[in-house]
């Protein structure tokens, strides 16, 4: 954590997003981390949120060691993002399959030669996490004493990504799909993060593919990872899968 | 509006439409190429047939075109528009009589609509047109009685038909579907009757008939089929002639019968079914707006219902009171959220729903206007609703009350 968090998206199936602040995003900031299974916390510096960016799954050694390829650790990665997509959201899965075949696509061709990766498939962990079914807002307070900023509205949103620098935040469907209130929350949004959020409408297919590929296409900006996937120098011992329900 | 009831909705204007404020369930509307925004209405009974309503400032709304029934035993009760073209359904009172069927007009010129064609769907079973669904500008879907059909029980004979108006002058028919065991002579048995009613009145309840039929350009594919007492139903209509039945599901019974819409929600793998209210003095109670998981098309599953006022408040305060219709996400300038619903309550009023959980469906706003001066019950009894793309909603009273225009702070 570079700087003290001031934004969060809370993601998945939540409906109350104090309740997953309470349970887990004050823990995140009390140990300096900023992504959860249902919570992430933003500040000024933190860096992109990648499909190898530890803590939005817990994938336990034990786990990846008993895959039996390279292959079956994108599959893994692909199934895992999947359970993370409420039942009810039916566009958004078949989005980030498709963004996620954009990607298996384009990691082949953004292998780094100088980069110490056997597999240039391993480019694909490299690629943007797509959070699904967020909710968005301030925080205020401290590391120690975080509070979801009341003043403004809480936006949902279909997906996120965080890339560093900008919330790209994505809705399903043309203008007339939002009502009047939600449209005005997220331009408050968007005044009070500028310039760090930036909504994207899929109105078509055309819209669709073609932001698939382009943050698909992200990769090929990103050196190649200093760690394998998912295996992150804090994680000592094996962690208990998260029971499905 | 001192005595209505509300949250985070406010009354924009009431329209009484020069004294005839008895609205159906028709509502659509119009952009002209002057810029102007029309809603078209079609009456709930004699004598006016629709009502066009120049709503371009929604303040200040002024009626532009009226007109009238050909006789007292008719009544029009629903339209559509696409474009300059408008369906208006005819349907009489007693089998036989005419006119029956549908009617189509170019509304090019709001002031001076001008009928185009008549689809004569009259027969010695058939009361004609009822409901009508036509966003494409191709094919007309409605539930009508027809010459050639005869039902098994008089109130079972408003069947699904799909009329083809690609030439509007020449409208034909391109295909019909009714569920199996209502006509005359077909192999299935007959339906059991959900709630027996005597024949003296062919309105109402007991019915195994059409009600809505929704067709979306994100599923050229598929009808939505509110079909009264036998539920809902979704087909197959890839092939227009030869609609096939994909999915199904039926509260009724134990629920007191009268499925009236089926929306689909198509980002969301939901569809909201609404039963209508049909009895006054909560005698039909309860009629329940459904969210149903449509993840299998094959296999329907209800999960959550809308949460409405309390029967003990609302249940005798005179008129229907329980659900009726939503608005339908219909193309063309016309809000299209699949997690807000607006829905028309009767005595309830007007009614938006929060449903991003559709296990846990919140009221986000209401309306309860109080009752309007000449009606026939002693509550506004909205009938129907329609959202535009900024958001303003507009919704109709059965007996007197005409159009009220509304904002709502979500």
């Amino acid at each position: 954590m570079i700087s003290t968090p001031d934004l969060f998206v809370a993601f998945g199936k939540v409906r109350d997003p104090e309740k997953v602040l309470a349970r887990e995003g004050r823990e995140l900031a009390a140990s300096g981390r900023e992504l959860g299974m249902q919570f992430a916390l933003i500040g000024r510096g933190t860096c992109a949120f990648r499909l190898n960016s530890p803590g939005w799954f817990r994938a336990t050694p034990a786990l990846i060691a008993a895959l039996p390829d390279r292959k079956g650790l994108r599959l893994l990665c692909r199934d895992r993002i999947e359970k993370i997509v409420p039942a009810f959201s039916a566009e958004a899965r078949r989005w980030i399959t498709l963004y996620l075949d954009q990607v298996e696509a384009v990691a082949g061709k953004a292998i780094d030669p100088s980069s110490n990766l056997t597999d240039p498939s391993d480019c694909f962990f490299a690629a943007l996490l797509p959070l699904p079914a967020c909710l968005v807002g301030k925080l205020r307070g401290g590391a120690g004493n975080l509070q979801i900023e009341t003043a403004l509205d809480i936006v949902r949103f279909d997906l996120v990504f965080w890339d560093g620098c900008t919330l790209v935040a994505i809705l399903f469907g043309a203008e007339n799909t939002t009502t009047p209130g939600k449209r005005a929350a997220i331009a408050a949004l968007e005044r009070a993060l500028a310039p760090r959020l930036r909504v994207r409408r899929i109105e078509n297919n055309e819209d669709s593919v073609s932001l698939a590929a382009q943050l698909a296409a992200e990769i090929r900006q990103v050196p190649a990872p200093h760690y394998g996937p998912y295996r992150f120098p804090e994680l000592q011992e094996p962690l208990p899968m998260e029971e499905e329900s | 509006m001192d005595s209505a009831q509300s949250r985070n909705m406010r009354l924009l204007s009431n329209d009484r439409l020069n004294g005839f404020g008895g609205v159906g369930e028709g509502m659509a509307m119009q952009l002209t190429g002057d810029g102007r925004r029309i809603l078209w209405l079609a009456h709930e009974g004699p004598p006016k047939n629709f009502t066009g309503v120049d709503v371009t400032d929604p303040r200040k709304t002024r009626v532009i075109c009226q007109t009238d029934l050909p006789h007292q035993r008719m009544r029009s009760n629903s339209l559509d528009i696409t474009g300059n073209l408008m369906v208006v359904c005819y349907q009489v009172s007693k089998p036989g009589d005419s006119p029956a069927g549908i009617e189509l007009f170019d509304i090019t010129e709001p002031e001076n609509p001008r009928s185009i064609s008549f689809f004569d769907t009259s027969g010695p079973h058939s009361r004609g047109a009822h409901c009508c669904w036509f966003v494409d500008g191709e094919f007309v879907h409605c539930a009508s009685g027809a010459p050639d059909f005869e039902p098994r029980h008089p109130r079972d004979d408003q069947i699904y038909q799909i009329i083809d108006v690609r030439n509007p002058s020449r409208p034909v028919e391109a295909g019909r579907w009714w569920m199996p065991g209502t006509r005359k002579g077909d192999a299935a048995p007959p339906p059991d009757r959900v709630r027996p009613m005597p024949l003296d009145n062919l309105r109402g309840p007991d019915a195994f008939r059409l009600h809505n039929a929704n067709v979306y350009p994100e599923r050229p594919d598929r009808a939505y089929l509110g079909y009264i007492d036998g539920g809902a139903f979704i087909l197959d209509i890839s092939d227009l002639s030869e609609p096939t039945v994909v999915g199904a599901w039926n509260p009724h019974p134990p629920y007191p019968g009268f499925t009236h819409t089926v929306m689909p929600l198509f980002s969301r793998d939901l569809l909201i079914v609404t039963d209508e209210c049909i009895q006054d003095d909560a005698e039909d109670w309860p009629k329940l707006s459904w969210v149903v998981d449509a993840r299998k098309e094959d296999n329907l599953v209800p999960i959550s219902t809308f949460p409405l006022p309390p029967v003990e408040e609302f249940g005798h305060k005179g008129g229907r009171f329980g659900s009726h219709n939503v608005h339908e996400n219909r193309p063309g300038p016309s809000m299209r959220s699949e997690t807000i619903i607006y829905g028309c309550f009767f005595n309830a009023g007007v009614r938006i729903y929060d449903v991003s959980d559709p296990y846990r469906p919140e009221t986000l706003a209401y309306f309860v206007p109080p009752a309007p001066e000449g009606s026939r019950v002693p509550t506004a009894q909205m009938n129907d609703i329609y959202v535009d793309e900024r958001g303003v909603i507009y919704s109709v009273d059965r007996w007197s009350g005409g159009l009220y225009v509304f904002e709502a702070d979500i």
